[in-house]
């Protein structure tokens, strides 16, 4: 096992033998990528969907005079109107880009390439249970497809009872049991990090030695251990709903529908953090190293993490404020405020690293400034709606929709490709173009905005979210809306074409291209099969930079095309 | 089984497998593998926890709100005589497999065997009692969940009573409405648990054979540690079921 | 059962690999004591009973036990319980403090989960006559009409004095599992107006 020297992705002696030291990898950062792949199918999957659903809302859709619903897009055919298909349309788009995209995205990913590394170990705490999550995640995602291929889903992702329970409509029990095994796959990635994180830290190195992306993925996995067994059971339940008729959330068989409700948004509340947490840990990591500056505050930055995985399971019922009590709802909004003050701390302290700081302008250090900018304002637009008189009017509405956007894409997706540029010379050890990572990163954010933008306006003059069909006088800002997202998914394929390019005929990376600080960065690029020569030795803090030059800096390394000195 | 006492046939000289165990390479040491095993075990027993405390939750939201119903429909469909064997015979499992541990721990290959055969056996009574003397009678009597539940006998005594006294019978039905949902989450919940006995005696099978094969001695048992934690939190989940369910 | 083994190997040969394998940080065998294992289980059958009988209770002299009481009561010796086999069968009492915290961790997880649900639906009933009741009237009365016409149906065969309708039923299960809706069979009076579902 001394491929001491060998890079990770070094093909075997012959074709068949690589394709098995993928399959049968124990190898974090192979896993990482097979991972990759896997989710970013899954993203261009739901942004299907996505491009379907706003092409469909193009024109406000006409009812003919017998009665049906014609659609503009997804009125594919006799039997099922438009609503239908815009029903089943915006649940795959919502379990697909949840449970198979962003939830395993930057965790699974590059959590699995980068955390290990981070640390100074050669793998997780367990490689083997690392490779079976990613064969759950990939049998779990079969299952959703097969959902999708047998008639889809039109219960919307939050699969509430009992028309999920009852509906004779398309393959409910085949997309909840699809979930359900996609849970697994996320707990045992939550399991292996922990576990590694406790016991594989090199010697020498305390917690606060830590990257800060590790703390964020330690308190992501908190979340994942402890929330993803309820949403097994939720899913569960709904199977024996279904096959056995149990009864449990059913009213017809004497059930409660809102005990599911709360059963539900007890995983789904904290899975918004188990979604955006990582991105933290990300934006913590990239602001530091492109603006060559000791991050502010990092002891801050590092509890929050962990203050917000607290606080999550504190806070589901304000997904619930109309079907609640009204002492439930008192008792929860005044929790899910609580939520605001360790996200501030953490966008103040990111902030306060960019002060005066050298910021260098590249493709991960625009996506940085792209999140603060959205993430800042989906933050923002959530105290409103944990007000409770202010969600009444709010509850269910494009408001919401375009706050959850600006959290989950603002926040994790942008703060996802970011960090897929920060580090794709050291994952593949090729540079990507600059210009068109920076072309790509405008695109983006100016299609998300105009796309979400308009939303809130929408929201707030009353659009409710999941219809097909709206008044005349909402047309405009849908179309406005319906643009953005072209220019959104222009910008995310400009990102691919460039991504392709680099891999097929970019030049080679040098090991450490951003001059950053932390283990990843004195590892080769790509790294090799264990990922260092030998056990790196903790000299300095992963981010101090007024003290420590950065290693593999010299200007011999640099000439991007030049071979590395045969040391 | 031949797996009581296979030391006989063997020499004492013979060296046995776990003696010339090593960590995986990716460890620094084998503590830290073995505290590592050990934390990930008991990140899992949380998630099986937390699995089971969707029963638990339902089962008090329910309770909370009928009470009376709750506690006749208890005594009605569920004796405790049979959960009350069954919870001894758990205990007495959780027992042995510690005991196979300690054995595992000092090296006693042929101890290991024994009181994993127990632990087995256990496990098989208890499935066979909750297969045999509680699900065949209620899947007999229609007390499956489902459009055919019947109400047994204790619809027919509470709508005696209302002709008898004048009572709608509606009304009088509101006694027993929600002997569904107890029965259902009963069965669920139950289910659930023996499915995990189920594994946990497929697990212990499978240790069984490392142990004969000589894997696991003062070296190595972590894995004999690990099945041992998970058959414990089997057993208290059952801890809880029993009382909630057959007693109140 | 012990087969005279044991002496072949010697208790120090348990701790024998202290010679050469501390420096390398092996694992430590603690070996487990036998007798505390031993009154554990004991204590844990003793409790047991101790649910049994006090389940059984209603009176003492002429106080009434409410049924509350014997739940919460019941709770707290299972609670108990568990702590004899948290600690002592699964070491938790000897072993790191991170497994224990864990378990703190999962429990405050539970407890937050129960705790809140329950907190909305026991206040169902402070909100006002108008909430309260939307919940229960559809479902009730279609379940009690179902079991109204199942006895009625029971009552009728018990009439024709045959003893093969629990096979009947058990068929029936088999059949109707899975497919049908619940109430689809019952088309009698079920009476779908019931305005809750």
């Amino acid at each position: 096992m001394s491929h001491h020297d060998v890079s990770y992705l070094a093909p075997k002696e012959t074709g068949w033998k690589t394709i098995w030291s993928w399959i049968f990898t124990v190898d974090h950062k192979k896993i990482g990528v097979m991972y990759l792949a896997a989710v970013l199918l899954a993203f261009l999957l739901g942004g299907i969907f996505a491009i379907a659903l706003r092409l469909e809302l193009w024109e406000p859709v006409k009812t003919l005079a017998d009665g049906t619903v014609t659609g503009q897009v997804l009125d594919l055919g006799a039997g099922a109107t438009a609503n239908n298909w815009y029903n089943r349309a915006f649940t795959l788009h919502g379990t697909v880009m949840v449970f198979l995209f962003i939830i395993p995205s930057i965790p699974a990913s590059l959590g699995n390439i980068f955390l290990p590394i981070m640390l100074g170990a050669k793998d997780v705490a367990f490689p083997k249970l690392n490779l079976f999550s990613w064969y759950v995640y990939v049998f779990g995602g079969l299952f959703a497809l097969y959902a999708i291929l047998a008639g889809g889903v039109e219960t919307g992702w939050t699969f509430y009872t009992p028309y999920s329970s009852t509906t004779e409509w398309g393959s409910v029990t085949a997309m909840v049991l699809g979930a359900f095994i996609l849970g697994f796959s996320s707990i045992f990635t939550g399991m292996n990090f922990i576990a590694t994180v406790h016991k594989l830290r090199t010697p020498g190195m305390g917690w606060f030695d830590m990257p800060l992306f590790v703390w964020a993925l330690y308190a992501t996995s908190i979340i994942q251990v402890l929330a993803t067994p309820v949403l097994g059971i939720t899913l569960l339940f709904i199977v024996f709903e279904r096959m056995f008729q149990v009864g449990v959330f059913d009213p017809a068989l004497g059930g409660d529908p809102v005990l599911f409700q709360h059963f539900f948004w007890f995983y789904s509340h904290p899975a918004v953090y188990i979604m955006i947490l990582p991105g933290f840990g990300v934006i913590s990591e990239m602001i530091a190293v492109h603006c060559q500056k000791k991050l502010f505050g990092y002891k801050a930055i590092a509890f929050s993490s962990i203050a917000i995985a607290a606080i999550s399971f504190l806070v589901w019922g304000h997904h619930m404020f109309t079907s609640e009590t009204p002492a439930a709802n008192a008792i929860f909004s005044a929790l899910t405020f609580l939520v605001a003050i360790p996200t501030a701390i953490k966008v103040f302290n990111w902030i306060a690293t960019m002060y005066k700081a050298s910021i260098a302008i590249n493709t991960p250090m625009l996506y940085v400034m792209a999140f603060l900018f959205c993430f800042t304002i989906g933050g923002l637009t959530g105290p409103p709606l944990a007000t409770l008189a202010v969600d009444i009017h709010l509850h269910d509405t494009y408001f919401v929709v375009a706050h959850f956007h600006y959290v989950m894409m603002g926040g994790t997706v942008l703060a996802f490709i970011g960090a897929l540029h920060h580090w794709w010379p050291k994952i593949f050890g090729k540079m990507y173009n600059e210009f068109w990572g920076m072309m790509g990163c405008t695109l983006v954010f100016v299609g998300f905005n105009v796309t979400f933008f308009t939303q809130f306006f929408l929201g707030t003059q009353g659009m409710p979210r999941r219809y097909a069909t709206y008044i005349e006088e909402f047309t405009s800002l849908h179309q406005i809306s319906t643009i953005g997202s072209l220019i959104l998914a222009l910008g995310l394929f400009v990102h691919l074409g460039n991504f392709i390019l680099s891999l097929v005929s970019g030049p080679k990376a040098p090991r450490n291209p951003w001059g950053g600080l932390t283990f990843e960065w004195e590892a080769d690029a790509p790294p090799v099969e264990h990922n260092f020569p030998k056990e790196p030795v903790i000299v300095h803090g992963p981010y101090d930079y007024g003290t420590v030059t950065p290693p593999h800096t010299n200007p011999g390394e640099f000439p991007l095309n030049d071979e590395r000195p045969s040391a | 089984m031949t797996a009581i006492n296979p030391d006989t046939g063997g020499q004492p000289a013979k060296r046995e497998p776990w003696e010339d165990y090593t960590h995986q390479h990716h460890w620094r040491n084998g503590a830290d593998e073995f505290d590592a095993a050990k934390l990930g075990m008991w990140l899992f027993l949380a998630t099986e926890v937390l699995l089971f405390s969707g029963f638990f939750c339902a089962y008090f939201v329910f309770r909370m709100q009928f009470p009376e119903n709750w506690h006749e429909a208890s005594r009605y469909y569920l004796s405790w005589e049979i959960g009350f064997a069954n919870t001894c015979v758990l205990l007495l499992s959780s027992f042995t497999v510690v005991l196979a541990i300690r054995a595992a721990q000092l090296g006693k290959k042929s101890h290991i065997l024994f009181w994993l055969l127990i632990t087995q056996l256990c496990a098989g009574f208890f499935l066979v009692v909750k297969l045999g003397w509680e699900y065949w009678p209620k899947i007999v009597k229609d007390e499956l969940p489902g459009a055919n539940f019947a109400y047994g006998e204790r619809a027919a005594h509470v709508l005696e009573h209302a002709a008898a006294n004048g009572i709608d019978q509606a009304v009088a039905m509101n006694e027993v409405a929600r002997d569904h949902i107890f029965l259902s989450l009963y069965w669920v919940t139950t289910a659930t648990h023996g499915v995990h006995v189920l594994v946990g005696m497929i697990v212990f099978a499978w240790c069984m054979y490392r142990a004969w094969r000589g894997h696991y001695g003062p070296k190595n048992y972590i894995m004999l540690e690990n099945c041992g934690l998970y058959w414990h939190i089997v057993d208290i989940i059952w801890i809880f079921v029993f009382p909630l369910y057959y007693l109140v | 059962m012990s087969n005279g083994h044991d002496e072949l190997r010697q208790p120090e040969h348990v701790n024998g690999h202290d010679d050469h394998d501390h420096d390398h940080g092996d694992h430590e065998v603690h070996v487990i004591a036998f007798w505390p294992m031993f009154w554990c289980f004991l204590a844990l059958v003793v409790l047991t009973f101790l649910t049994v009988w006090t389940s059984n209770i209603h009176y003492i002299g002429e106080y009434h036990i409410s049924k509350n009481a014997h739940f919460l009561l019941a709770i707290a010796i299972a609670t108990v319980k568990t702590v004899l086999v948290a600690g002592y069968f699964m070491h938790l009492f000897y072993d790191k403090l991170i497994n224990t915290a864990i378990v703190v961790a999962c429990l405050f997880a539970v407890l937050l989960f129960i705790g809140f649900s329950a907190i909305d639906v026991s206040s169902r009933q402070q909100v006002s006559p108008f909430d309260t009741v939307e919940i229960v009237p559809g479902g009730t009365e279609q379940i009690v009409q179902k079991a109204i016409d199942k006895y009625k149906e029971k009552k009728h065969e018990a009439g024709h004095g045959t003893g093969e309708h629990e096979d009947d039923h058990a068929g029936d299960d088999a059949a109707g599992e899975g497919e049908s809706a619940p109430g689809a069979e019952t088309d009698e009076p079920t009476a779908p107006n019931a305005d809750g579902g």
